[in-house]
């Protein structure tokens, strides 16, 4: 409990985060996707069930903020866990570099596929216009908001060597 | 290890599940409510960071200098004044004839803090911290500083309401252009990116610069709230009618705090 709790407000807090601040960010920083980078780094740590935690607290928090269905942003953000655990397990089974690259490529590209699929059940029930014709400027935008995902989750896992470096007496991260 | 690591998972994620749900069907209110509260403020703080941030992008980015931007925002705030003193001219001068001064009251507004934005494909919108319980309802006008409507209500939750954004692809206002004839139109946004006003008959005048008004003609939003000038009008003789491209003003992009008109002026409250 003394290590959920906190897990918990501090997935609270990057939810708030993703739907307040990212969102008003301007493009491709707004693509930054902080939940997701803390589920996949606590799958990759072995922590499946505290994965399920942060999915469930943020998803919560992001729903609350979000103009969605109550409830799509936790689904989306629990189902991905349980991707990320089978990728873990099957796929992407060694750490490494590459490793490390392509879980956080694959979780995230499945993420904004699942919202899309989301956005077009609402275009076809709440009547909001369909999307789009897909062009250039579309897979360009798609390949540098994968960037800079994959860069937030590299800086995010540098803070946590050195965060884990320096304060590793603090019970929270060991 | 492996089979005790997945099962503890598979019992967190069995979990999640109903506590999704009794969130959802708001048993949970006790504990949602002042989480709800607590969250939307601070997330009003984070999303003007956020904004402020992406103001100083653009900045950075932009040809335009400092002193160019300060004039423009000053012409702007001229505008919107000049507009106003001309609606309230006419306006007086149809409140003189009926002699019903005492019919004008002010709007009745609600102060809400921008929380989110959405800038998806199908909704550009904004999340605002009103709801029903604050009188917000579904097609109230949303403004931004001195009478610039940006959006209308879109769907209201009991703490947050979705604002949906002029320039939507799904948006539709009733507005009026401040000219000479006082043609009137309707404003369509088109994918978050620009609004124009389109089937305006040949035989009307227009021209860049002109103040585009709301006309006042659809329930829930009163005639005269500013909604920015007309940029370019495209005509073509061949055609019946014809269209014009508007600029919203600058103080409608990224807004940390907005209006709900609850009742607009002249209304009778709900009872």
């Amino acid at each position: 409990m003394r290590r959920t709790l906190p897990l918990i407000l501090l997935s609270a807090l990057l939810g708030m985060l993703q739907a307040s601040f990212v969102t008003a960010l301007p493009h491709p920083a707004s693509a930054v996707d902080l939940p997701l980078i803390l589920i996949v780094a606590l799958v990759t740590n072995f922590r499946f069930a505290d994965a399920f935690v942060a999915a469930t607290a943020a998803g919560l928090s992001i729903d609350a903020l979000s103009s969605l269905p109550f409830g799509t942003n936790t689904v989306i953000l629990l189902a991905l866990a349980a991707v990320t655990v089978g990728l873990f397990s099957r796929v992407f089974t060694n750490h490494s570099w590459p490793g490390t690259v392509g879980i956080n490529v694959a979780v995230y590209a499945l993420a904004n596929a699942a919202l899309a699929a989301v956005r077009v059940v609402r275009a076809t029930f709440v009547g909001f216009p369909m999307f789009p014709a897909i062009d250039a400027a579309a897979f360009s935008g798609a390949l540098a908001a994968i960037a800079v995902q994959l860069a937030a989750a590299l800086v995010a896992v540098g803070i946590g060597a050195l965060a884990k470096k320096a304060f590793s007496r603090f019970f929270f991260l060991r | 290890m492996a089979s005790r690591t997945t099962s503890r998972a598979l019992v967190a994620a069995i979990i999640a599940v109903p506590i999704l749900l009794l969130a959802a069907s708001g048993i949970l209110r006790p504990v949602t409510d002042p989480a709800t509260k607590l969250l939307l403020a601070a997330a009003a703080p984070a999303y003007a960071a956020g904004a402020d941030l992406n103001r100083a992008f653009s900045r950075f980015f932009a040809d335009d200098r400092d002193d160019v931007a300060a004039l423009s925002a000053a012409v702007e705030k001229l505008r919107i004044e000049n507009a106003k003193l001309r609606e309230l001219a006419v306006e007086n001068d149809g409140l003189k004839a009926a002699l019903a001064f005492h019919e004008r009251s002010s709007d009745a507004a609600t102060l809400a803090r921008v929380v989110s934005e959405t800038d998806e494909d199908v909704f550009h919108g904004l999340v605002i911290d009103r709801g029903s319980e604050d009188g917000v309802k579904p097609g109230q006008a949303v403004v931004v500083g001195d009478g610039i409507i940006v959006g209308k209500i879109f769907e209201a939750r009991r703490r947050t309401s979705s604002v949906l954004l002029l320039s939507d692809s799904k948006s539709r206002l009733a507005v009026a252009v401040q000219n000479a004839a006082d043609t009137v139109g309707v404003l369509e946004g088109d994918r978050g990116l620009s609004t124009a006003i389109h089937l305006i008959p040949q035989t009307e005048t227009l021209s860049p610069g002109d103040i585009i008004i709301t006309s006042g003609i659809e329930p829930g939003v009163r005639r005269g709230l500013v909604v920015g000038t007309i940029e370019k009008v495209l005509k073509q003789t061949q055609d019946p009618f014809q269209s014009a491209t508007v600029v919203p003003f600058s103080a409608a992009s990224h807004p940390p705090f907005v209006q709900v008109l609850t009742e607009p002026a002249g209304t009778e409250p709900a009872r």
